[in-house]
């Protein structure tokens, strides 16, 4: 009858370590990929690009999908739009192209803002499906209304300002945004308003009791998730130099959903990882036979099945079993 | 009045489809996304059969339902039992990795071309109706589509099954406790439910060019689902219909806003009713 006693100086010691750990692979990490460009040939700076976009779009979807316990699937809404407003910003008006840039994902904000005021009054299924049905919409819209979207055939031919016209440049801006966008959100996660934002999942009655208003964070919740995700989207643009309707459309959803749990969703490095799985693995696959997607579908259901937990999740434990905590 | 026929027509394979994916979703409160394409596997096999054994169309679309729910078994015994009681997210996207693999398992068995089905003889042709002529294979869909939802909606209320099915929707462990294989049902359940998907796929098969992409049917079939009631046979008809009819009659009238009103009515139920038509509030 081993009575478990837990000793609070040797958890405190392993959390300690552990954060500091991180942070030292954070910014390691960091200078690593700042170095890229003077190492790695092009075609792995673009590939990269795509996993920063990717790791962007998830870790915002996972403020509100994980922390928040609101499983949006339709996140393809903030994601596309931040990407159209940047597309038409670029090409049809005469705004200031760092000014367009600058404002796209804030008009994937309003929209956050409008669509979210509408959604957080559900949980569960009937949120996902709700969000899911507002995002279809807007993809109806993009491909139906052609004047400004270019309907099927989406925006082609984007042109970047010169700034970061060259690919190193553009590697270095997405770099950055997503760095900084990400220690935001770091930030947001370790805050009071992040603490809150979990207990809003695991238990709404009781802090609905401590007086806290549910609707308001979630939708505050809402609103910075479809922020960061419109980011992405901005980028997306920038990099991919066009956009189409699939950027809209449940499948570009799915991806994020599907990063965060390969990576693990209570981990704040989890969706980061399960983009970079996600992308390497669809590209890697792709250039050996047609049929990526079987293969993708079959590790990311192998995945699901035997690491619930994601990757991260997964490692996270068993260190955490190594040092003897549980 | 042509388009009142062709909305029913495609309302009527949408409500075998989404009967299916209600009573998954309805019993076992797991979200397929896989369903169509589930679908889509059916109408190959249909097609598959047909085509390279010459077998008549109707033994090609009992072999499909066959088919498909052997592998609603396969999928149920593998997959589903093991995240009955995991995070809503785990469960809405664990069949999403199926829709990758069945999609792709499509294309490299069957190819990337279209194929179309012949209408079966005896049910080929059209009958003047009311000074109308209809085709025969329409009004045969729309008597199939209603027999299916009696047939359904007597094995749940009217049989030994059904009964156990009711009791493990209300509640599994006391359905269990009672000495019901709760597990055997529950993979009866999905089997029946995907064996439906391939219903639709023989039965929509000679409607439709049979081709990779036909799995997108599934949104349609959530919105159905959403806007009857998960779980009610009664709304995925009426909601079926009305979504049939409604897509049929928009893109005669305003073909560039029509495809949003469907989404458009679901967002609606979702916010006045989120149990939608039929449903029960929970």
């Amino acid at each position: 009858m081993g009575e478990k006693v837990i000793d609070l100086r040797k958890e405190l010691g392993v959390l300690l370590r552990a954060k500091w750990a991180a942070q030292i692979a954070a910014i390691l990490l960091l200078l690593l990929l700042f170095i890229l460009p003077f190492i790695v040939p092009e075609f792995w700076l673009f590939l990269l690009c795509e996993v920063f976009v990717l790791a962007l779009a998830a870790t915002g979807l996972s403020l509100l999908a994980g922390y928040t316990g609101l499983v949006s699937f339709g996140h393809a809404a903030y994601y596309g739009i931040g990407a159209y407003a940047c597309a038409i910003f670029l090409t049809h008006s005469g705004v200031p192209a760092w000014l367009g840039i600058l404002i796209s994902p804030f008009v994937a904000l309003l929209a956050a803002a409008v669509i979210g005021f509408f959604s957080v009054r559900l949980t569960e299924i009937y949120f996902a499906f709700l969000t899911m049905a507002f995002a279809q919409m807007f993809w109806v819209i993009a491909q139906k209304w052609g004047h400004f979207t270019g309907g099927y055939n989406g925006i082609v031919g984007i042109v970047r300002p010169g700034m970061i016209r060259s690919t190193d440049h553009l590697y270095w801006f997405c770099l950055i945004v997503v760095a900084v966008c990400l220690l935001l959100l770091v930030v947001i996660v370790r805050s009071p308003f992040g603490l809150l934002l979990r207990s809003l999942r695991d238990s709404p009655e009781r802090v609905r009791f401590l007086g806290v208003y549910l609707h308001r964070h979630r939708l505050v919740c809402f609103m910075i998730s479809g922020f960061f995700t419109g980011v992405a989207g901005t980028l997306g643009t920038l990099i991919a130099g066009s956009v189409f309707p699939d950027s809209l459309y449940i499948w570009k959803s799915a991806e994020m959903l599907i990063s965060i749990l390969i990576g693990g969703m209570y981990v704040f490095p989890g969706p980061a990882v399960g983009a970079i799985v996600v992308v390497v693995v669809n590209h890697v696959i792709g250039t050996f036979t047609e049929y990526w997607a079987f293969w993708f579908g079959l590790i990311f259901v192998l995945i699901v099945m035997f690491l619930p937990r994601g990757i991260v999740g997964s490692v996270w434990q068993s260190l955490k079993k190594q040092e003897g905590m549980e | 009045m042509d388009q009142l026929v062709a909305g029913m027509v495609s309302g009527m394979i949408l409500l075998i489809i989404a009967l299916g994916l209600s009573f998954t979703f309805g019993v076992l409160r797991i979200v397929n996304f896989a369903h169509g394409a589930l679908y889509m596997v059916g109408a190959y096999v249909t097609w598959s059969t047909i085509a390279r054994f010459g077998i008549p169309f109707w033994a090609a679309a009992i072999l499909s339902v066959l088919c498909l729910a052997a592998l609603g078994v396969l999928i149920e015994l593998v997959l589903l039992r093991r995240i009955y009681r995991a995070e809503l997210m785990m469960q809405l996207l664990l069949t999403f990795g199926l829709v990758y693999i069945l999609s792709d398992a499509v294309k490299f068995i069957w190819g990337l071309e279209y194929h179309s089905v012949a209408v079966p003889a005896p049910l080929s042709g059209s009958i003047t109706l009311a000074g109308r002529s209809m085709p025969v294979y329409s009004i045969f869909i729309i008597f199939m589509g209603l027999a299916v939802a009696l047939v359904l909606w007597l094995v749940l209320n009217r049989t030994r099954f059904g009964l156990y099915v009711r009791a493990l929707t209300v509640n599994r462990e006391i359905t269990s406790a009672l000495g019901i294989n709760v597990r055997f049902i529950s993979t009866m359940v999905f089997a029946l439910g995907v064996g439906l998907a391939g219903l639709g796929g023989a039965l929509g098969a000679p409607i439709i060019a049979v081709s990779p992409g036909i799995e997108l049917i599934i949104v349609d079939c959530f919105i159905v689902v959403v806007i009857g009631g998960m779980g009610s046979i009664a709304g995925t008809l009426v909601a079926s219909l009305l979504i049939g009819v409604v897509t049929s009659f928009g893109i005669s009238i305003i073909p560039q806003q029509a495809l949003v009103i469907p989404y458009a009515l679901m967002a609606l139920i979702l916010l006045v009713r989120p149990w939608g038509l039929f449903g029960r509030a929970e």
